[in-house]
């Protein structure tokens, strides 16, 4: 469990790194399975048939489902990629160094001891997944990759819940993986209809819809 | 009883206004030097006036016609509450705002009248009587409830009771000047209006009733001058009461028709003496008006 | 059973009539006359509900609608029965009124405006006689709604949008301002039902609170300047008929809320109560009146006249809450009479005014009296209900706007004995002064509107073009009318419905107030003395006179009229001659301008000749100062400030989703760290 924590975050700190859409979805697709194991050792460890249900609908949804659609979109935005001259906001090295800062802010302000939890160690990370996440919507400007950057947040806070409460209800559960599905099923469509209509799907072009 | 007195006392009011007018016109007269109009003249006129036709513009429609009667008829009325020797409180409509608004009825229909004829001059006097009445109604609310104040009372007849039993006081020499130039205002006299002439630079009365001849200009030439009666009794017998007690009512008749003459030749001097004012000089005028009466009431 | 049988019935009526275009949508004719007859029927129920609850007593109709609302009790008592009558009556008018009126929208959403109309009328019954708390706001609320989309009915005339948005946005304000009171009323009472709120006791802050919230919201719908601001535009936009329920009785449910605060809610209060409320009427009424003598669109004019009588009613209630403080029951009484007598009486010639101004833009299709004239000649039976309705207005005895007025000079002449020496008699001359100026300038205002539309030559085509508008509009106003005489010669019968109405109230003592009128007279006894007053015999001695007129008129023979053209120096008449409305008030203008702050902007064209034949036009404005140094300081603040606050908006995605991050970081810290 440990280990997957970490390799957790080396895919996220991985995932700052990569311009080319088709490996990022490839990241985020790894880090999906690996957020679906850990759901399944948590099942193991606490032995409750919802916590492996919840496991098995991560691995459909977040293994299956979503990267199937980022997929789907790909072949419509041959050509792009984050550019690094003109449209990229910050550079590799510059993500890279804000995802650390927010490793270090996470283990830094939360106190990895809570007495009476088992993955405690799990909070500061899913934390920083939540934060590594926003910094690359923020630092982001093409349609697909703040999509990526979405689902890592999503997984973060996945791995939180998870880990707190060794397992939410699964109504909650279904609720949570419902939203991100649609969620990302919009997002899909709209980076579609972005390419049609505006030629490309950076998103800083919508600056010039301001009044 | 006291209707049949009433109605004789309103005749009298009403058969003596024209006479009232023709003392003023001969004060005015002598005082400027020449011999004057006589006395009866006024009802020579109206009775001319009477029998004569009318020119009627078609432009016109039945408000130009039932103007002049219904400012006939609101005078007639004011006269029969004005208090003068006898006052009628049994009757229970003689109240001071009745007095006021039935003149502004007369007002209004013979202003609207002045629109009806759609000349300038019509108008321009229409809109000017308009403007002085504005003018004029507040201190003329202010100078009559310095003695409704004191009589407790907005009725004319508890008014003029309480009146008669005062004394002479600063105060009441305040309010008197304040209602004499109201009456001045109201009755469309020099210096706010010129009665003689019909020029729209210096009429606003006479404009407004330009378009009237024959019969309706008699009906209301007596109506004005019934109105100027009924200012005048008011002012004399709410302002300058004093009469002479424990006498008999005719005596006390003559005495108030005396009073009522001096008052009358009082007009014609301050006619003769100054000149008519700007329209626009004329809320000052009025404000002065208000302004002794606010310290009649406060030197009460 | 029988009040709650009629009260359900009239209810019932008006949301029948609110449905009932869905049914008929394809013949506009029959929309026309289902919806409105039905509105006709409502209010003919209505006037007998109230008239059976004046005659046998208060009534109680309870609905229970479940959580969160809870038991919603209709209470019709004297004082809701009054207004009850006033609406019934106005009602029937507007809507007989309306089946004529209505053929001008039969391409206009005919369909859409009669079924606002019913729910307006519904929402109205509803907001007099509701005696819950949460129901009330929400009736209210309902009331606003629904008049503001008949305010914006006809949205494609430049203006009205703007003006409904004014009306609603100040209207939410009153809405804010009278939730504020009534729930600090319900949490001190601990109840939401009107007969128990006066039973909690608020210490004298929080009553001064509660006062002043009241005054301020329900002052908002009434019309008080300085709140009055969206009256003259949204009374205009409206169709007429909703404009004369809209100034008729809408206006007057601010004051009905305002007697329930201020007479059972909250008592007898300190003095300045009544003299804060008395100033704010005298401005009220004085600015009113010269606002609207400078205007020349006939319903403008007659939307600032109701500001101006809003102030006359509310000078009545005003002296009535002084008398109440200072233990005067008899004279609070008195005052009291006298403004809601007033609100009657408003009620019915503002609306007979409108209707006529309506009647007037059916047949010529323009409000602007510049463009009018000569309309008694060719619309004679509109001329005659117009000049009712004017001479009402202007407190011309024998007509019902006399008496009231003569009963709010006679509560402001007692007003000495509240507010004692030099000072209350000065106060109360300056009042009655006041009150004379704004009936001699109301009378001014309406001797121009009267004259500039009804009489002498039209000033344009539309006006020559003019025909007698139909039917069941004349009849209408004509009702109307009749009641403004009968109102004015018999007020007995309204007066000794006003004891009933007052004399359940503390601090007010209505019983023996009006007990001495004969016939033919009214009379009250006050403290020390009391007032008379004959309207009969006023009329028989007019009467009298013009028979006296007549008969010397035809003493030498009946007189030979010639015709003969009105002399104009030679030329032949025309219309250009005639005296413009404009001009009729420019004295007026002349002599207020240090209060008006007039602006003529004088625009000469000489392109055809520069030496002759230069056609000048000339405006006039008038500065509202309330406007000016009011609103316009504050709507402009909001402008800079939202100007500011653009800056955050850059546009960028990347910096919306920054400032998210920077919050999430913030909360992350805080969390941690305290």
């Amino acid at each position: 469990m440990e280990l997957l924590t970490i390799l957790l975050l080396v895919a996220a700190i991985l995932q700052t790194r990569v311009s080319n859409l088709r490996l990022a979805i490839n990241i985020i697709l790894v880090q999906s399975v690996f957020v679906a194991l850990a759901c399944a050792i948590i099942g193991f460890q606490t032995n409750e048939t919802h916590i492996y249900i919840a496991a098995l609908l991560t691995a459909i949804i977040k293994v299956g489902l979503i990267p199937y659609a980022l997929y789907r979109v790909l072949p419509y935005l041959h050509e792009e990629r984050e550019k690094r001259a003109r449209r990229e906001i910050v550079s590799a090295n510059l993500s890279t160094f804000m995802a650390l800062l927010a490793i270090i802010l996470a283990y830094g302000m939360l106190s990895p001891k809570f007495p009476g939890v088992a993955v405690a160690y799990a909070l500061p990370a899913s934390i920083s997944l939540v934060l590594i996440g926003l910094v690359f919507i923020m630092t982001r400007s093409q349609a697909v990759m703040q999509i990526i950057g979405l689902i890592t947040m999503e997984n973060g806070l996945y791995l939180l819940g998870l880990s707190m409460t060794q397992g939410l209800p699964l109504i909650i559960e279904m609720g949570i993986f419902f939203d991100v599905l649609v969620a990302v099923v919009v997002l899909v469509i709209l980076t579609y209809r972005l390419k049609l209509s505006f030629m490309s799907t950076d998103t800083s072009l919508l600056k010039k819809l301001k009044g | 009883m006291s209707i049949a007195l009433l109605a004789v006392q309103t005749i009298i009011i009403i058969l003596l206004a024209p006479f009232i007018q023709g003392v003023i016109k001969n004060t005015k007269g002598r005082l400027q030097s020449r011999r004057g109009p006589r006395y009866l003249q006024p009802y020579y006129d109206f009775l001319k006036l009477l029998r004569k036709d009318s020119v009627i513009s078609p432009t016109v429609s039945w408000i130009f016609h039932f103007a002049p009667y219904i400012y006939f008829a609101t005078a007639i009325a004011a006269a029969a509450l004005v208090p003068t020797v006898f006052t009628f409180s049994g009757l229970k409509f003689d109240n001071l705002f009745v007095l006021v608004y039935l003149f502004a009825l007369g007002r209004f229909f013979l202003a609207a009248a002045s629109l009806d004829a759609g000349s300038s001059f019509g108008g321009m006097g229409g809109s000017r009587e308009m403007f002085i009445s504005v003018l004029v109604e507040p201190p003329l609310m202010l100078a009559l409830f310095t003695v409704a104040f004191r009589a407790n009372s907005t009725n004319l007849s508890v008014m003029a009771t309480t009146a008669a039993a005062s004394t002479v006081s600063f105060s009441a020499v305040l309010a008197a000047v304040a209602f004499l130039i109201i009456t001045i205002a109201e009755t469309g006299r020099i210096p706010v209006d010129n009665p003689d002439t019909h020029l729209e630079l210096t009429m606003i009365h006479e404009g407004m009733v330009l378009e009237y001849s024959g019969r309706p200009v008699g009906l209301i030439f007596w109506a004005s001058t019934i109105k100027q009666a009924v200012f005048i009794l008011l002012l004399v017998n709410l302002f300058v009461p004093w009469n002479i007690t424990g006498i008999a009512p005719v005596l006390t008749a003559l005495w108030m028709l005396l009073k009522v003459l001096i008052v009358a030749v009082l007009l014609a001097c301050i006619e003769t003496s100054t000149n008519k004012m700007r329209l626009f000089r004329v809320p000052g005028l009025m404000a002065a008006a208000g302004v002794f009466s606010l310290l009649a009431l406060i030197a009460q | 059973m029988l009040i709650e049988q009629l009260y359900l019935v009239s209810l019932g009526l008006f949301i029948l009539g609110s449905c009932s275009p869905m049914f008929t949508k394809g013949s506009a004719k029959a929309t026309n006359y289902l919806a409105h007859g039905l509105a006709t029927l409502g209010c003919v129920v209505t006037i007998v509900l109230a008239i059976s609850v004046l005659l046998t007593g208060n009534h109680t109709v309870a609905f229970s609608l479940g959580a969160p609302i809870g038991l919603i009790k209709a209470r019709i008592d004297y004082l809701a029965a009054y207004f009850l009558l006033a609406f019934g009556i106005v009602g029937v008018a507007a809507s007989v009124y309306a089946i004529g009126y209505s053929r001008e929208y039969y391409i206009h959403r005919l369909a859409l405006m009669a079924a606002l109309y019913n729910a307006f009328l519904l929402s109205i019954a509803l907001v007099l006689t509701i005696s819950q708390v949460l129901a009330f706001v929400i009736v209210w609320e309902l009331m606003t709604v629904v008049s503001f989309c008949l305010v914006n009915h006809e949205y494609e005339k430049t203006g009205n949008t703007s003006a409904a948005y004014l009306y609603i946005l100040m209207t939410h304000i009153g809405t804010a301002f009278i939730g504020i009171a009534f729930l600090l009323l319900a949490t001190a009472a601990n109840t939401l039902d009107f007969e128990l709120l006066k039973t909690g006791a608020l210490t004298g802050m929080l009553r001064n609170v509660v006062f002043l919230c009241a005054l301020i919201g329900f002052g908002t719908k009434a019309g008080v300047i300085p709140l009055h601001i969206w009256l003259p535009e949204a009374h205009p936009a409206a169709p007429s008929h909703v404009s004369a329920m809209m100034s008729g009785i809408m206006i007057k449910t601010a004051i009905y809320g305002m007697s329930r605060f201020f007479l059972e809610f909250l008592g007898a209060g300190p003095e300045w109560w009544g003299q804060l409320v008395l100033i704010l009427a005298i401005i009220s009424s004085v600015f009113g009146v010269l606002y609207a003598l400078m205007e020349h669109d006939l319903k403008r004019l007659l939307a600032y006249h109701s500001v101006e009588n809003i102030g006359i009613i509310l000078l009545g209630v005003g002296a009535g809450m002084v008398f109440m403080s200072k233990g005067l029951p008899v004279l609070a009484a008195l005052a009291w009479a006298a403004g809601l007598y007033h609100v009657f009486n408003h009620a019915v010639f503002k609306s007979l005014l409108f209707l006529g101004s309506g009647a007037v833009l059916y047949a010529t299709h323009t409000k602007d009296i510049e463009h009018l004239g000569g309309l008694i000649k060719k619309m004679p039976y509109t001329a005659l209900f117009f000049l009712i309705g004017a001479a009402a207005i202007s407190a011309l005895p024998p007509l019902n706007g006399f008496v009231s007025e003569w009963l709010t000079f006679q509560a402001l002449f007692f007003l000495p004995q509240a507010v004692g020496g030099l000072v209350g008699k000065l106060w109360s001359v300056i009042l009655i002064a006041l009150l004379g100026l704004t009936g001699a300038l109301a009378g001014a205002c309406f001797v121009k509107a009267f004259g500039v539309t009804f009489l002498a030559k039209p000033r344009s085509k539309k006006a020559e073009q003019a025909t007698e508008v139909p039917g069941t509009m004349l009849v209408a106003m004509g009702f109307l009318s009749l009641v403004c005489v009968a109102a004015g010669v018999w007020p007995q019968w309204m007066l000794a419905i006003l004891q009933k109405v007052l004399s359940s109230y503390a601090g007010i003592a209505a019983a023996s107030l009006f007990q001495n009128s004969d016939w033919y007279a009214i009379a009250f006894q006050a403290q020390q003395a009391g007032g008379v007053l004959a309207m009969p015999v006023v009329v028989i001695m007019v009467i009298i006179g013009f028979g006296v007129a007549v008969v010397f008129a035809r003493l030498a023979g009946s007189p030979k009229k010639d015709a003969g053209e009105t002399w104009t120096c030679g030329i032949i008449p025309n219309a250009r001659m005639e005296y413009t409305a404009t001009g009729f008030a420019e004295p007026i203008r002349r002599a207020f301008g240090r209060v008006l702050n007039p602006v003529d902007v004088v625009i000469a064209d000489k392109s055809r000749n520069p030496y002759h034949g230069v056609k000048i036009t000339i405006h006039v404005h008038i500065t509202h100062y309330i406007s000016e140094l009011m609103y316009r300081p504050v709507s402009n603040g909001l402008y800079t400030f939202a100007n500011y606050l653009r800056k955050i908006q850059a546009g960028s995605l990347q910096l919306y989703i920054g400032y998210i991050m920077a919050v999430t970081v913030i909360v992350l810290i805080i969390g941690t760290r305290w």
